[in-house]
């Protein structure tokens, strides 16, 4: 039994409810903090790397098996990848595609490596659905759908909400976690969800916050250490007027977001700077946030939470034109980005412990508009980390990416998802350490996708 | 034993109380009036609630007077067999006397008077406190309004008011009349005619009410301003702004576009302000500054401000940011049609090339389906979810249309979305061939031209079954397309409702909605769409002009970032003397320049920034709500997407650096800011009168709306340094403390 079978071992007998498991990780924790030499620290992390305005992910991974690369270029036409040649795709030979073969966005060499190595996988078409949905169904109108298909706010929520029957606004299923994971901590519920996007929904749960910082840190109040005289009086004047209790619902809510600011940046800023990482990143944005959260969890032992979820964010997909040039000028930052975020969990010996995930609000159509490509639905996604069971593509592939083919719902290549959202959600949140009947608390759809009840895993590349 | 119960009313010592302020001179309490909508129209001798107690006399009590079984009586009296005991319910802020009398005739005080707690009080008198033989007593209860800091307001006032009970001057200098005449400030001109709350009459608004309005309605009041809608009433104003010449940001980008190394002062600029050749888009941000702080055309600025938050075009995309000219005249387009039809502004829109660069509508071709290729479905979906009607059906109010199962009901399909892609097919850059994009040039200022052989000419199903017949060019089928999202009924209220919460509140009732949403159908004159008649019916509205901002603590919005930087920086003349219209001697304004070494640019620390939205949803969601109360309320906050945080604390780093230095975008910015003039606030510091400092600092940036701990807070703030020697100290202090604070925040 290797040392991660044994935590998940762990994990499932040891852990009736996440109350109980909470109390004693945080006991646990506390006992790290006080011995040299401590048991295997027990730290969990998923990144959710959000790819905002809808990644073409068919362009991300093709197929490169002869027959079904000669479709795949018919219906992608001008968008098509190559196979040969100058920019051509990068082969990849998964394991378990019955020798079917793929290739990846030439933009994408250090995704290539960590999938050969085994550390990462992909899901394939992927989507949000309310229940298993067939073409006839959805041609029909005898499925129930997620609420506004191919919007990209209402998708964008629902991909962090998992709650897709139209309520605009909810909480979001890594805040949900946080509410059962945290329910009986009394120490406090902040720093579990720490966001390098502002105010995405993701991490909001019912009781707990997300805690958004900058690529730099939290924000410091300018001069808030300064013993001049003036400047004490200044701060304590601040604290003062965002600590009253105001009548008007937005002035109490200003305030309160305002104090939360000032109250939580030291203690986040002593973790953030505690610890050093020294993997160099690239010098884009998505590494910066990458960089960030790298650096956080570094320095988790003075956040006290023993799970954490993270996000960033980079945007700019929505390529109705000019896909072919600025698709790359995305996945190549992303590619350098996530391959120094595994260096430095690697440098940390982490990588077991910490798995990022991607999402967006949808895939596009295959079909070219001449220019780029529209709002579609299911697309491919990746994992990465050292508990990954990688160089697999898991969920169905199709064989035919054909126009008007068996899941194409739209005439454009806009593909019905033949994996749910729930179900690749469901296999990262049982990673995490939801016990499988709190399952549903988290994802309310799951029950229309998986047994909870069946020990087996939702989609297996975790588990 | 003998009992009677009178009402109260009856006001001993009258010389020492107050009465209940009575602005708008019906004969009751203004501020009890605020508690009970209706009422102030009713007449004081009217007894709505049939309870026996006149309207006046339940304003008195501060009873309900829809209740009947709200009044004030002694609910419960007798005699315990050594002493009486009498019972009655009381409100918190009045004083209860208990009166006794043998003859129902001469009324004698027991006891000390009592002050009300909200709740029951008992009072017990023992024979001995009336004089011998008086074994039969009459009761009563009067009722008095203490005025325990002699402002002129009684406490139970306060209370509702929400100023200091114990402080005359709580919320306004005690030179300058206190509280008492914060409170008639509040009421004069609390009516869409300018007149007092609840009346119908007409009236001088208040410096109080006419600075809220131009809260709402420009990028922020200033003094000269406020004198003018004193002065021509809320409408004259509105009438009179609707006459003020157009501003436009095209003269700046051309003008600069003229320009060589050696005209700019500042050679180090010109990698910034040029490229080899053409003018970045993000230099808009010069001419916007401009005319946003010193236009004349304030209201127009302000909705040009909201409208391109509706129709969002980007310089954060790849192809404008390089494109000035097509930024700037996008941006004046809107300007132009701020004050014309909704229609007109649609197709405007429509047919402008930046909005076919930013939803690639431009150089989107018919169909090839031997190559698979159909038309770009961007802008037709965006137009119908963004610009025009929603994703579903909406009822004049507002509010969603359900189905028979209460479903929400969707106003297109994807399928309906393909149809009218083919619509948008056609656009090309006047003067231009097919596929040609120039940097510069008129094409960038022109409506797009059409190629009709990349159009699709077949017949084009719209969502209601309506066709677009065969071999329409792109011009008309794009107009009947156009006409057609115009005349849909969900145009209205999505529309209405959208600038209602970028003007005025967030959570509008859904009266407020369809009396806008109304107008919006038809102006009076039979002709849909007129904006001008949209903006006076959302700006004139009661729900904007009357008191709900304090009886609903619902009531408002965040000021988005850009308004707030606008607000303080009109109030401190800021760059009021260096913003001629096209020339570099001006003052700059840059939101996103990364000069070496700099920190983090300006619209990181704000999340905003004009002409740069990070995508066409612009910098918030209109259906946005906060985690936590706001969305538990199922109430709406739009702009607090952009509150967290980091915001938070980054913008107040950034209001204490823009105070002294100017409103740059980076502290190691070259060039010019536009800067502070603290000359009136060195005089007013100089003048010796904290109170009437913070007054005027309050008046500009919070409306007179900031509360009595935040003033103390500014006071003191004031006081932190020495009047005659730092006294562009003192003034920042104050604002400094002023400007993040909830009261200055929060438009209400």
């Amino acid at each position: 039994m290797n040392r991660r079978t044994f935590l998940r071992a762990a994990n499932c007998s040891l852990i009736g409810t996440t109350s109980i498991f909470n109390t004693l990780m945080n006991l646990r924790l506390a006992g790290v903090a006080a011995a040299a030499t401590a048991p295997a620290e027990d730290y969990k992390a998923l990144v959710c790397l959000f790819f905002h305005g809808g990644n073409d992910s068919f362009n991300m991974l093709i197929p490169s098996t002869p027959g079904e690369y000669s479709i795949y270029q018919a219906t992608r036409s001008n968008l098509a990848l190559s196979l040969s040649g100058p920019g051509a795709a990068l082969p990849i030979a998964p394991l378990n595609t019955g020798g079917r073969t793929f290739a990846l966005h030439p933009s994408m060499p250090n995704l290539r490596s960590l999938f050969n190595s085994e550390n990462a996988a992909f899901v394939a078409n992927v989507g949000t659905l309310v229940q298993p949905t067939t073409k006839a169904q959805y041609v029909g109108g005898s499925a129930r759908l997620p609420k506004n298909l191919y919007s990209h706010d209402d998708q964008i929520v629902q991909w962090q909400t998992a709650i897709n029957q139209g309520q605009t606004n909810s909480s979001g299923w890594g805040g949900r976690m946080a509410d059962l994971m945290l329910s009986g901590d009394a120490t406090g519920k902040d720093f579990f969800g720490i966001n390098l996007s502002g105010s995405s929904i993701f991490q909001v749960g019912r009781s707990v916050g997300s805690y958004p910082i900058a690529a730099s840190g939290a924000p410091v109040l300018d001069n808030k250490n300064n013993t001049n005289p003036f400047f004490v009086r200044r701060n304590a004047a601040l604290k003062s007027v965002m600590e009253q209790n105001y009548a008007n619902l937005f002035d109490r809510v200003y305030a309160r977001e305002s104090k939360r600011s000032f109250d939580l940046e030291a203690q986040f800023n002593s973790a953030f700077t505690s610890a050093t990482v020294n993997t160099a990143f690239p010098a884009t944005d998505i590494a910066s946030q990458l960089r960030a959260v790298a650096r956080t969890i570094a320095g988790r032992s003075l956040l006290g939470r023993n799970r954490q979820t993270f996000f960033v964010l980079i945007g700019g997909f929505d390529l109705h034109a000019g896909l072919n040039a600025q698709h790359s000028a995305l996945l190549g930052p992303v590619d350098g980005a996530i391959k120094a975020f595994w260096d430095a969990m690697v440098e940390h010996s982490l990588q077991d412990k910490v798995t990022l995930f991607t999402a967006s609000d949808f895939a596009r159509t295959l079909r070219s508009n001449g220019q780029g490509s529209d709002h579609a639905w299911g697309g491919n996604h990746f994992v990465i980390g050292g508990g990954v069971k990688g160089r697999r593509i898991y969920g169905n592939y199709p064989t035919a990416l054909t126009l008007g083919g068996a899941l194409d719902v739209g005439n454009t290549g806009l593909l019905l998802p033949g994996t749910s959202c729930d179900q690749y959600f469901a296999e990262l949140a049982l990673w995490f350490g939801v016990s499988p009947t709190d399952l549903p608390t988290v994802l309310p759809n799951i029950g229309n996708f998986y047994s909870t009840t069946s020990g087996s895993a939702p989609i297996g590349f975790l588990l | 034993m003998r009992t009677y119960i009178m009402i109260a009313g009856m006001l001993l010592n009258q010389e020492l109380w107050a009465n209940p302020s009575d602005w708008n001179g019906n004969g009751m309490a203004d501020s009890w009036e605020m508690l009970y909508p209706g009422v102030a129209a009713s007449a004081p001798t009217a007894d709505s609630d049939g309870d026996g107690r006149t309207n006046a006399d339940e304003s008195k009590a501060f009873t309900n007077p829809f209740d009947p079984a709200e009044r004030l009586e002694l609910s419960d009296m007798r005699w315990t067999g050594d002493r009486w005991r009498l019972q009655w319910k009381t409100e918190a802020g009045l004083n209860y006397q208990v009166l006794w009398s043998s003859d129902l005739q001469s009324w004698n005080t027991v006891g000390l008077p009592r002050p009300g707690t909200g709740g029951v009080v008992i009072a017990e008198i023992a024979p001995a406190a009336l004089p011998v033989g008086a074994d039969s007593p009459y009761w009563k209860v009067a009722v008095r309004l203490p005025d325990t800091d002699a402002d002129g307001l009684g406490d139970a006032e306060e209370k509702l008011i929400g100023s200091d009970p114990l402080s005359s001057s709580s919320m306004r200098a005690a030179s300058q009349g206190g509280d008492g005449a914060y409170w008639r400030d509040v009421m004069l001109g609390a009516n869409p005619l300018g007149g007092a709350a609840g009346t119908a009459s007409s009236g001088v608004p208040s410096e109080l009410n006419a600075s809220r309005f131009l809260a709402q309605a420009s990028m922020g009041p200033i003094p000269e301003e406020i004198a003018a809608v004193r002065d021509l009433g809320y409408a004259g104003w509105l009438n009179a702004q609707f006459n003020q010449p157009v501003e436009l940001l095209l003269p700046y980008i051309r003008f600069l576009e003229g320009r060589r190394a050696s005209d700019v002062p500042n050679a180090s600029q010109l990698p910034y302000l040029h490229g080899a050749d053409y003018v970045f888009a993000d230099n808009c941000t010069t001419p916007w500054m401009r005319n946003a702080l010193w236009s004349p055309g304030q209201l127009r600025q302000r909705l040009t401000w909201a409208l391109s938050q509706i129709f969002v075009v980007s310089t954060q995309d790849g192809n404008l940011f390089y494109r000035g000219e097509a930024v700037a005249d996008f941006y004046d387009t809107l300007s132009r049609g701020a004050f014309g039809n909704f229609k007109d502004l649609l197709n405007s829109v429509t047919k402008h090339p930046a909005m076919g660069v930013y939803l690639s509508s431009i150089f989107n071709r018919k169909p090839n389906p031997e190559i698979n290729q159909y038309p770009d479905e961007n802008y037709a979906r965006e137009i119908m979810q963004l610009f025009s009607i929603g994703l579903r059906k909406l009822n004049p109010d507002g509010s969603p249309v359900l189905d028979a199962n209460g479903e929400e009901i969707p106003t297109y399909t994807h399928a309906d979305i393909k149809e009218m892609a083919r619509v948008f097919t056609g656009f090309r850059i006047q003067g231009q061939p097919w596929g040609i994009l120039p940097v510069t040039g008129s094409g960038l200022s022109s409506p797009m031209a059409s190629d009709e052989t990349q159009h699709d000419t077949n017949p084009k199903r719209l969502p209601d079954g309506t066709i677009l017949p065969a071999g329409q060019g792109v011009s008309k089928d794009v107009d009947d397309a156009v006409t057609w999202l115009f005349n849909h009924p969900n145009t209205a209220p999505f529309i209405s409702e959208r600038l209602i919460r970028f003007l005025v509140t967030s959570n509008p009732s859904r009266a407020y909605v369809k009396r806008v949403s109304d107008v919006f159908a038809n102006n009076g004159q039979g002709i849909r769409g007129d904006m001008k008649a949209i903006v006076s019916a959302i700006l004139l509205d009661p729900e904007a002009r009357g008191l709900d901002y304090i009886t609903n603590p619902n009531f408002g919005r965040m000021k988005e970032p850009v308004i707030r930087m606008t607000t303080v920086a009109r109030m401190l003349k800021a760059g009021k003397t260096q913003s001629s219209s096209t020339d570099l001697s001006g003052f700059q304004f840059w939101w996103t320049a990364y000069l070496a070494g700099s920190s983090n640019p300006l619209h990181r620390d704000m999340e905003q920034h004009p002409l740069a939205s990070p995508t066409v949803f612009n910098f918030f969601n209109a259906r946005y709500q906060l985690p936590g109360e706001v969305a538990s309320a199922g109430l709406y906050s739009p702009e607090m997407q952009m509150l967290n945080p980091v915001t938070a604390t980054a913008s107040i780093n950034r209001w204490f650096s823009f105070l002294p230095a100017g409103y740059h975008s980076n502290p190691s910015q070259a060039g010019q800011p536009p800067r502070n003039d603290w000359a009136e606030m060195i005089a007013m510091s100089r003048a010796g009168n904290d109170e009437e400092f913070v007054d005027k600092i309050n008046l500009l940036l919070g409306n007179t709306r900031v509360g009595p701990s935040t003033r103390n807070q500014m006071k003191s703030a004031i006081q932190w340094a020495s009047a005659g020697s730092f006294d562009q100290h003192r003034a920042m202090n104050g604002i400094m403390i002023a400007l993040p604070a909830p009261e200055c925040v929060i438009q209400k």
